[in-house]
């Protein structure tokens, strides 16, 4: 009796989510995007429905990069490695197309000030109130920025997703090591400043987690504390946004705390009116309900 | 006359050229010629602040009548252990406020600096609860806003160029609404600092890093001249000292500041917490927009030695602190 009754039960939700979802995949798909960042989550959730990656190649400037918005803002580390990832979410099978070979090169010129010996010189001996090794470089979001955790973050994701290495991932490696928050996690890229520990945040710890999977190990204590402080902070969150981030950072490392995520992502996904919720957030709730190869647990590292 | 004193004067005259090409305003740098309002009015806790927001805004007696009112609060990061942000409570009632005086259109917008996730802001610090209690009123997260080219116009910084929210850009009138705090790079941060809120991280990225490089106080005066802000309301009620913007205590400082001015809000809003303004660098460079001189502000409401404090300020900032007398 009991098990009959957890059986229908079962496929009752199922019969009220499956639609849900693809009445979201249908919304996202037919909705009208004006930013980099939303048209790359969109493709990568709606991969298995659009096929076309013009729209995001048109958008590519002649530097290699992408910027927030097509013909505004400067080139962007941060966009243009998001944009990598949808192309290979379109694109899965293609070794390295031309435009792929463009868009690294160009990151492959982009690197942090603080390499720079003026800059070393100045962050050693004059600005000392953030702490920060300044010989531990990754990517910044735009030219003549010093390096922060998401486009770092996210650079080492489109390198993996490519399978293209990089003598630059290792110090971005030790960059984000250096980054992260004494109490476990990751903000923006300042974990103290004036001799004080800043919070983390949970989208940008999910992102360093992501990156750093495959390269470190779970039992490393920056990994036990950061995974530790996401599901503590998402615990009592509705932003389907950070959920999204935790649940795909969680499942990556194949945290149990991703199937309580995924099903709260789930339960927001069936009781919200998409029309509402910005593109980008919806993308990422769909991605984190089913996640690409190159970005879920036992996908290429 | 022979060659060398040719070459001589030539890079004399050159590198004169080049700075003053970079401290002289350049372009349209708009000078305010009339005096200035300033209204502080006496508010003890959030719980009481609709009535002194409708009182300051009374005797402010802005212009909105069918107009569409940005608001802009100070939101950076949530803790339960500062008060960083703008009151939700001073917000709401703000936005109230000027639907009573027939504002046709009230938006809040804020970009933070350090978080992405601006839902997850409004939800946790109670914004998006007040907002809604209120009704009618827009949250637009600046930080993803639709944006534009815009000439810098104060050649403060080497930017040629700025790409700025086009909410911002289209607003009929700009409220600052800061929180009043001591700040560990910039000495305060107030109505003009929160300008800073209006670029664009997804362009810029976060933290504003752009910024940062051409130095705090340049950009907060390139951002002054640039983005016109047109009334302050400066919520002073818990205020912030020491270790600004996010690791500071709260002081309690128990007041609202108005003004149709935002360096003579800031000029106040610093004399309120013991801090000389025109020791402030960005008030010193943006003082010809507006009025910092005590004598160009008509000064309504309480005056400043019935609330003045004298705020803890970092060591790097001693220096920006009025002195104290002793009676």
């Amino acid at each position: 009796m009991f098990v009959h009754f957890e059986w229908r039960r079962c496929v009752s939700r199922l019969k009220y989510r499956v639609p849900t979802l693809a009445a979201i995949l249908d919304h996202l798909t037919a909705a009208p995007v004006r930013d980099t960042e939303s048209r790359a989550l969109q493709i990568i959730a709606c991969r298995n429905r659009t096929h076309n990656s013009d729209i995001l190649l048109r958008a590519q400037n002649p530097s290699g990069a992408w910027s927030a918005e097509p013909n505004a803002g400067p080139d962007n580390c941060f966009h243009t490695a998001l944009a990598l990832l949808a192309l290979k979410a379109l694109l899965p099978n293609d070794p390295m197309p031309q435009h792929v070979a463009h868009a690294f090169a160009w990151l492959d010129s982009i690197v942090g000030v603080e390499n720079h010996w003026l800059w070393k010189w100045k962050f050693r001996y004059f600005d000392r109130q953030v702490r920060f090794d300044r010989t531990k470089t990754g990517w910044p979001w735009v030219e003549g920025t010093v390096s922060w955790v998401a486009p770092t973050a996210m650079v080492m994701l489109a390198h993996r997703a490519w399978t293209r290495d990089s003598l630059r991932l290792l110090t971005a490696t030790r960059m984000l090591m250096d980054r992260a928050c004494p109490q476990g996690g990751w903000n923006a890229g300042n974990s103290e400043v004036f001799g004080v520990a800043l919070d983390p945040h949970p989208d940008f710890t999910a992102m360093a987690l992501l990156a750093l999977r495959g390269v470190l190990d779970r039992n490393e204590a920056i990994i036990a504390k950061s995974l530790d402080y996401l599901v503590l902070r998402l615990m009592n969150s509705e932003s389907l946004y950070s959920l999204a981030w935790g649940a795909l950072a969680l499942d990556a490392w194949s945290h149990t705390g991703s199937v309580d995520l995924t099903r709260r992502i789930r339960d927001r996904l069936a009781s919200i009116d998409p029309s509402l919720v910005p593109v980008r957030a919806l993308a990422m709730a769909v991605i984190a309900c089913e996640p690409p190869a190159f970005l879920k647990h036992g996908g290429p590292q | 006359m022979n060659r060398r004193k040719v070459l001589e004067g030539g890079a004399i005259g050159v590198t004169g050229a080049a700075v003053a090409e970079r401290l002289w305003p350049r372009t349209g740098f708009p000078r305010r010629q009339q005096e200035s309002v300033v209204a502080i009015l006496r508010c003890d806790d959030y719980t009481t602040c609709h009535n002194a927001v409708e009182d300051g805004l009374r005797l402010l007696a802005p212009s909105v009548r069918g107009k569409r009112v940005l608001l802009k609060p100070n939101l950076v990061e949530y803790s339960t252990k500062a008060t960083i942000n703008t009151h939700p409570s001073v917000i709401a009632a703000t936005a109230d406020s000027l639907f009573r005086l027939g504002a046709s259109e009230v938006v809040v917008a804020e970009g933070p600096g350090h978080v992405r996730d601006s839902e997850m802001l409004i939800e946790e610090s109670g914004l998006k609860h007040s907002l809604t209690e209120v009704g009618r009123i827009r949250f637009v997260d600046l930080n993803f806003d639709a944006v534009r080219r815009v000439t810098p116009r104060g050649g403060f910084t080497s930017f040629r160029e700025l790409w700025l929210p086009e909410t911002v850009l289209a607003a009929d009138v700009v409220i600052s609404m800061p929180k009043l705090k001591t700040h560990h790079w910039a000495g305060v941060t107030l109505s003009l600092k929160n300008l800073f809120g209006c670029i664009p991280g997804n362009v810029y990225g976060w933290p504003k890093n752009v910024l940062h490089w051409e130095g705090i106080d340049n950009s907060v005066a390139e951002l002054a001249a640039t983005i016109p802000i047109h009334y302050v309301i400066a919520d002073g009620i818990v205020a912030m000292e020491g270790n600004g913007p996010l690791h500071g205590p709260s002081r309690h400082l128990g007041c609202l500041v108005f003004s149709n001015d935002p360096v003579a809000s800031d000029a106040t809003c610093c004399r309120l917490m013991g801090i000389e303004p025109f020791r402030v660098r960005h008030l010193q460079m943006t003082a010809p927009l507006g009025n910092a001189s005590l004598a160009r502000i008509a000064q309504l409401g309480e005056p400043v030695s019935a609330l003045k404090q004298h705020f803890v300020l970092m060591p790097e900032f001693r220096h920006i602190a009025a002195p104290v007398h002793f009676y």
